[in-house]
């Protein structure tokens, strides 16, 4: 490996710690405070049916009402009703609490149709429409065959396992910050801020929505009050723009309530899976007939395809079925959320092979080793692609050792603790079908200023997890500048930053930090070229080849000691020389050792987590005894950034195995559990934090800047090593209800509840 | 901030994101500070829609350096199911980081919405407006409470500390908290931030050596949906005396 | 928010007058009273509040006196928490202050407050009166009987209405026989508790008290020698939630026997539920795991758990629960 010097420093701290901390990080919500008006919504109280009228009189006539626009001015709403709680019509008010009120004058009456709540009511045949796609409910999503298919593999086995998962939990994760935006007008231009995480998809949308032409849209994010893929796309900033110009331009402000946040937007997939594993008496598997179901929602493009990835790409098995369905019901839309199909597609499949070693006898960790796909192979279907290398092996062997699973494990029901409690632990590991380098482009620009210091303007939002310290340290080591010296002018600015994608999500550091690695290596080019046409390089007739640059200052390779800073440099030259622009799709290639393999790779990211917790017979009560979470970074570009993030990874597996959970009445198809105390979100009481044990291992195959992967998703996805801990605990297995394994459903296993 | 010449740089200085000097901004908003400049306002949006007004009452106060000021302000009068009634007009005097704002507020407003929308002072957050998250604590009286559950006319007269006073001066050093957040990497996104902060500042007044089950404990109300509890508690932790 | 006006009362006098009017209500902490009416959940929403915290004299105030600990309506959870007398002698009580919600509604939240709290349902409180509930419109329906019913009553409905008492100080009042003092009479907690028709106006309360009725002060004997209480509380999350199983307990033990046991459960039915069958096990036995368990077990009878569509979120699990809650609390009165 290269010697690095700003990449992997522990010693650098997020950028705008500072500005979080004195409280003036300006999330969408404080822009333009004392000369915007306000909104609410008026949302339906059916899950399915049409619109017939609306009637907004009695809310205009509300004094301090300013305007009210239904699903005919606002092009993102529809009279087409598929969930409860779908915004229908708004209302602009001189303050949020007025709106509200008004919007509950707005007089609205529908055609009602039978709206189908359960996905297992809408994969019936002869089931009710849902209404999304044309004549049916289910659509076939992601169907592939592997040698002769999953029932040839069966019957090379000496032991086969048939098992029906029930759905996992769906839920929204709750962001502290609703959904919100500001829009304002200035003649036929509109700026919005918004709680987006990507400007640039928030740009685009608002163009279309508004049929505008896209330099005629100003987008700004600056702070993303949390979010984890559910602020990816902007609906809000196209109703935010709708109503300022229906008020004439005058800035209004949309914030949804925490009702309205939880009842329309994004949230995990519940998925169910009828998973058949064949296997050889050692435990090698033979074949894998494994179909799973994705409830969407009333989203039938939500991106649930891949429920079966690592079960498909971490295991080697010569002879498969793999089948995902998408199934749209009545309810909220699911998609990006902290990993997208990852996590409830390996909360399935890692149960079942759990069942299998149960009933081969067999310590489920050494099932998975067995079957392990072996570093470097090729992926097993089409098109064969070079993965990520040895990762995922990685990740498995350090949860292994640093907890002490060899020693801890036993058969399922068989360790009681001193106190009475049962004691249990598990092992989960996967390559995630995110942290790959996505197709669109990124762009990045840096800018070296006369004083010898560097500015980087990043395109993207400001998700959690410091993506923008990544790119500055990116640039920094690109640069061969101390960290101090670069730092983040603007971000999440269309109008002076090149489109940085999706901040927050996997794809960040490895994507718009690759187009930062390279704005870094443009500019470095510039300067070096000026450099040699610079005093005292000139004199010694040297070539931009032979220079380098560290901690600041540009030299001679073969001389160290001849050398000029930055600012001398910038000195002689125009202030041309100091820009820097790059783009994402010339990246490093795979290297094994150093040495480059080919062309771009994916180079995916990969996880293993493990759990030991004690279950309280009593109470049903789970508590964690130790989670370790290994993740696999390809290269750790911001340290401190990493090890909060595994951290959280931690907090949040834990959240989605013991307490996150949607709540729906189902005549209705409302989501009644729209409060915080209702969704059951973790304090910082019931978290173990000392508990936790986090390692950021690098496997220097990647195709990201230095190696990096994206790592957000990976290091959430295994909180199925909590459920498979539970049954290791009590030899049974929790019904999660479409939800988490709360004491109550742990009791109901338990025959007590 | 509590010297009137501070106080007066504070005035001058422009509202994030708004164009205005602060106090442009407040006379907008129907607000106005004691101690210097000031003037006799009509609160032309004081009071919110659905309110009529019916009766005007007139109060005199004396302000800060000995000065007075004249409110006039509009009674309120409600309509709601078989009742309609009238109240006194709701003037108020809030003492946020030791400036004196006085101003007339519609019943119903809420603390933290008068803070954010009336007064400027956005590190306050709002996220659930429910009492249920806490990004939206400041201290009353020293104590912590959801900003948001507070009515504006009932913590009139009481001390209230923001985030925004708890930042320095310019040029100083954050405060020792601050840093530790900092330092032990405690937020993600920052939306929960001020809200941590300012109830483990009432957590080290009260309890300078709180244990990490009492800082768990101190800080159940204030969620981060990021995950960072573990930097907020490691940062507290390395507060305690 | 739902509009309302608001008037400073200074005297008792003046806020039982004000509040006796239609449509008029207390506000004490108001973490209750002002997220029902931000939710505009409940179209019989109080249109006029009075503040009784700035009332003459203060009503905050903890003193033992004339065999009593008194607490006066307005005094937070927070300081009924840290207050050294209520801690020792009066456990149950100080327990039950400090496991409610969070520290900052806590010092807000007053003990007054938290026996006038409104019911708990999902359905009751969701925003813009979306579901015209039972408690809410005598016409309505109880959506939790037949739907989401997780956290409800396991000891069926109670004038039509599943939800549960979420209340965490109320049974600690009546296990220990509080007085309850308010502008009208003195009421012994368990006449207190007692929920109104639905075709009474006062159907949104979880009490007894007529209109412009204001809690004054609470009044609790002090347990006699050989006394000892405490309070357990049972949610899914370790803080903050409102309780899903509670169980208030004082016994007197003379000779190593109990001589009189008080076990009241809250959170499983309607208003706090007293297991007599649970006293009548333990009155006579040494407080150990086995009497414990005994009592837990009586408490835990006569229960009906309510349907739930497809069987699951079941709120069956709050039985399991109130065996083991009574046991913990049974036992640490030893």
């Amino acid at each position: 490996m290269d010697t690095l010097n700003v990449v992997g420093n522990p010693a650098i701290h997020d950028q705008h710690s500072n500005l979080i901390l004195l409280g003036k990080m300006d999330y969408a919500c404080d822009r333009l405070p004392g000369r915007k008006l306000y909104s609410a919504f008026k949302s339906s109280s059916i899950a399915h049916g049409a619109v017939k009228s609306i009637d907004p009189a009695a809310a205009l006539a509300l004094p301090g009402v300013k305007a009210v626009i239904t699903y005919k001015d606002c092009p993102v709403w529809s009279p087409n009703i598929f969930q409860w709680g779908q915004e229908v019509a708004g209302v602009v008010a001189i303050d949020a609490g007025t709106a509200a009120r008004a919007a509950l004058l707005i007089k609205v009456t529908y055609d009602v149709s039978k709206p189908v709540i359960d996905p297992d009511e809408s994969m019936k045949p002869g089931a009710s429409s849902v209404g999304v796609i044309q004549g049916k409910n289910t659509l076939i999503a992601n169907y592939l065959t592997r040698g002769g298919g999953g029932e040839a593999g069966m019957a090379k086995a000496d032991v086969t396992l048939e098992t029906v998962q029930p759905w996992s939990t769906t839920y929204q994760h709750n962001t502290l910050e609703t959904h919100s935006a500001v829009a304002e007008w200035a003649g036929d231009q509109v700026k919005v801020w918004c709680s987006s995480q990507s400007a640039f998809n928030g740009k685009w949308e608002v163009a279309a929505a508004l049929n505008l032409p896209i330099n005629h849209v100003h987008f700004f994010t600056h702070g993303t009050g949390c979010a984890h893929g559910d602020k990816n796309s902007s609906p809000f900033a196209v109703v935010a723009a709708v109503m300022s110009k229906a008020v004439g331009g005058q800035a209004v402000q949309v914030a949804l309530t925490r009702r309205d946040n939880m009842l329309f937007n994004t949230r995990q997939f519940s998925v169910r899976s009828a998973i058949k594993l064949g296997a050889k008496k050692d435990g090698t598997f033979t074949g894998i007939d494994a179909e799973f179901w994705g409830d969407v929602g009333r989203n039938p493009m939500a991106p649930v395809d891949n429920a079966h990835f690592g079960l498909r790409t971490t295991y080697t098995c010569p002879d498969a079925d793999f089948k995902v369905t998408r199934v749209v019901t009545n309810t909220p839309q699911r998609g990006f959320w902290r990993c997208v199909n990852d996590p409830p597609g390996a909360f399935n499949y890692d149960i079942a092979i759990d069942k299998l070693a149960d009933k081969l006898g067999m310590d489920p960790f050494a099932l998975r080793m067995k079957n392990l796909r072996a570093p470097d192979a090729p992926d097993q279907d089409p098109p064969n692609r070079v993965w990520g290398g040895n990762g995922v092996g990685l990740c498995f062997d350090k949860v292994y050792t640093s907890s002490g699973y060899q020693s801890k494990w036993h058969k399922p029901g068989t360790r009681v603790l001193a106190d009475g409690r049962l004691h249990g632990i598990a092992i989960t590991g996967h390559l995630d079908s995110h942290g790959y380098i996505v197709g669109s482009t990124r762009g990045a620009l840096v800018t070296i200023t006369a004083d010898g210091k560097c500015l980087v303007n990043v395109g993207g939002g400001r998700g959690s997890e410091g993506g923008l310290t990544s790119c500055c340290i990116i640039t920094a080591e690109a640069l061969g500048m101390p960290p101090e010296d670069v730092v983040c002018g603007d971000w999440g600015n269309t109008d002076v930053a090149l489109d940085g994608g999706m901040q927050a999500g996997s794809t960040f550091t490895a994507s718009a930090g690759g187009a930062f690695y390279n704005a870094a290596l443009d500019a470095r080019a510039k300067l070096f070229a000026a450099a040699v046409n610079h005093s005292p390089f000139f004199s010694l007739k040297v070539t931009p080849d032979q220079l380098e640059a560290k901690n600041g200052f540009v030299y001679l390779k073969s001389d160290p000691s001849q050398r000029l800073s930055y600012k001398q440099v910038m000195a002689g030259t125009p202030p041309i020389a100091g820009y820097g622009t790059g783009w994402n799709a010339t990246l490093r290639s795979r290297s094994v050792g150093g040495v480059a393999q080919g062309s771009v790779c994916n180079a995916n990211g990969s996880a293993a987590a493990c759990a030991e917790l004690a279950v309280d017979t009593e109470t049903g009560q789970v508590e964690i005894l130790g989670y370790w979470n290994a993740v696999d970074t390809g290269r750790t570009i911001f340290k401190q950034g990493a090890i909060k993030e595994m951290l959280s990874g931690c907090e949040l597996m834990i959240h989605q195995a013991l307490f996150a959970g949607d709540v729906y009445d189902i005549p209705s198809g409302a989501c009644i559990s729209t409060q915080f105390n209702e969704s059951m979100v973790p304090t910082a009481m019931d978290m173990k934090g000392e508990r936790f044990n986090v390692y950021d291992l690098e496997s220097d195959d990647a195709a990201g800047p230095y190696g990096a992967h994206g790592m957000g998703e990976p290091c959430v996805t295994n909180y199925s090593a909590i459920i498979c801990a539970i049954f290791n605990a009590t030899g049974k297995w929790v019904d999660p209800e479409k939800g988490a394994c709360t004491p109550n459903k742990v009791l109901k296993a338990l025959g007590k509840a | 901030m509590a010297d009137l010449e501070e106080q007066e740089k504070f005035m001058e200085k422009k509202v994030e994101g708004s164009g205005l000097s602060r106090r442009e901004f407040l006379r907008n908003a129907g607000f106005v500070v004691g101690g210097a400049s000031l003037g006799s306002l009509a609160f032309l949006n004081a009071c919110s829609s659905g309110s009529t007004s019916t009766v005007t009452e007139t109060k005199t106060v004396t302000a800060g350096a000995g000065t007075t000021v004249t409110v006039t302000a509009p009674a309120v009068t409600v309509t709601g199911t078989g009742t309609t009634s009238t109240a006194p007009a709701n003037l108020v005097n809030l003492n946020v980081n030791g400036i004196d704002y006085w101003g007339v507020v519609s019943p119903e407003w809420t603390l933290a919405y008068v803070l954010r929308e009336k007064l400027g002072l956005i590190a306050t957050k709002r996220g659930c407006d429910w009492g249920d998250c806490g990004v939206c604590v400041v201290l009353m009286d020293s104590r912590p409470v959801m900003s948001c559950v507070v009515l504006a006319l009932e913590a009139s007269g009481k001390k209230i500390e923001t985030l925004e006073g708890l930042a320095p001066k310019i040029g100083a050093t954050l405060d020792p908290l601050q840093q530790a957040f900092i330092n032990n990497d405690a937020m993600q996104c920052g939306f929960c931030t001020a809200g941590q902060i300012m109830t483990a500042k009432a957590l080290l007044a009260f309890k300078p050596s709180p244990t990490v089950a009492e800082i768990k404990e101190f800080l159940a109300g204030t969620i981060c949906r990021c995950g960072a509890y573990m930097g907020i508690i490691a940062a507290v932790k390395s507060q305690a005396k | 928010m739902n509009l309302f006006t608001h008037v400073n009362a200074t005297t008792i006098a003046e806020a039982t007058a004000a509040t006796a009017k239609a449509g008029t209500a207390p506000i004490a902490g108001g973490s209750d009273l002002l997220t029902y009416l931000r939710t505009m959940c409940s179209p019989n929403a109080p249109t006029n509040l009075v503040n009784l915290k700035t009332v003459v004299p203060s009503m905050a105030y903890i003193k033992e006196e004339g065999g009593f600990l008194k607490v006066g309506a307005l005094t937070t959870l927070t300081a009924i928490a840290n207050d050294s007398t209520t801690l020792a002698k009066y456990t149950a009580l100080a327990q039950a202050a400090l496991s409610v919600a969070s520290p900052e509604l806590r010092n807000q939240g007053t003990i007054g407050g938290n026996i006038c709290q409104k019911p708990r349902c999902q359905y009751f409180r969701f925003d813009n009166d979306d579901f015209k509930c039972l408690r809410k419109d005598p016409a309505g329906t109880c959506f939790a009987l037949t739907g989401v019913n997780t956290y409800h009553s396991v000891f069926g409905p109670l004038n039509g209405c599943v939800a549960a008492l979420p209340s965490d100080i109320a049974p600690v009042l009546v296990a220990m026989n509080a007085n309850i003092v308010t502008t009208v009479k003195t009421w012994k907690a368990a006449d207190f508790f007692v929920v109104p028709n639905v075709a009474d106006a006062r159907r949104e309360q979880i009490n007894a008290l007529a209109a412009g009725e204001i809690v004054t002060e609470i009044q609790i004997p002090t347990p006699a020698t050989g006394s000892k209480s405490a309070y357990m509380k049972w949610s899914f999350r370790k803080s903050i939630d409102f309780p899903l199983v509670s169980a208030a307990v004082l016994t007197t033990v003379a000779g190593g026997s109990v001589t009189a046991a008080s076990i009241v459960l809250g959170a499983v039915y309607g208003q706090p539920r007293v297991a007599t069958g649970a006293q009548t096990a333990l009155v006579g036995q040494a407080i150990n795991a086995t009497s414990a368990t005994a009592a837990g077990t009586a408490a835990a009878t006569g229960t009906t758990v309510l349907p739930t569509p497809g069987g699951t979120n079941s709120n069956s699990y709050k039985v399991q629960i109130i065996k083991v809650m009574v046991q913990k609390a049974v036992l640490a009165t030893a």
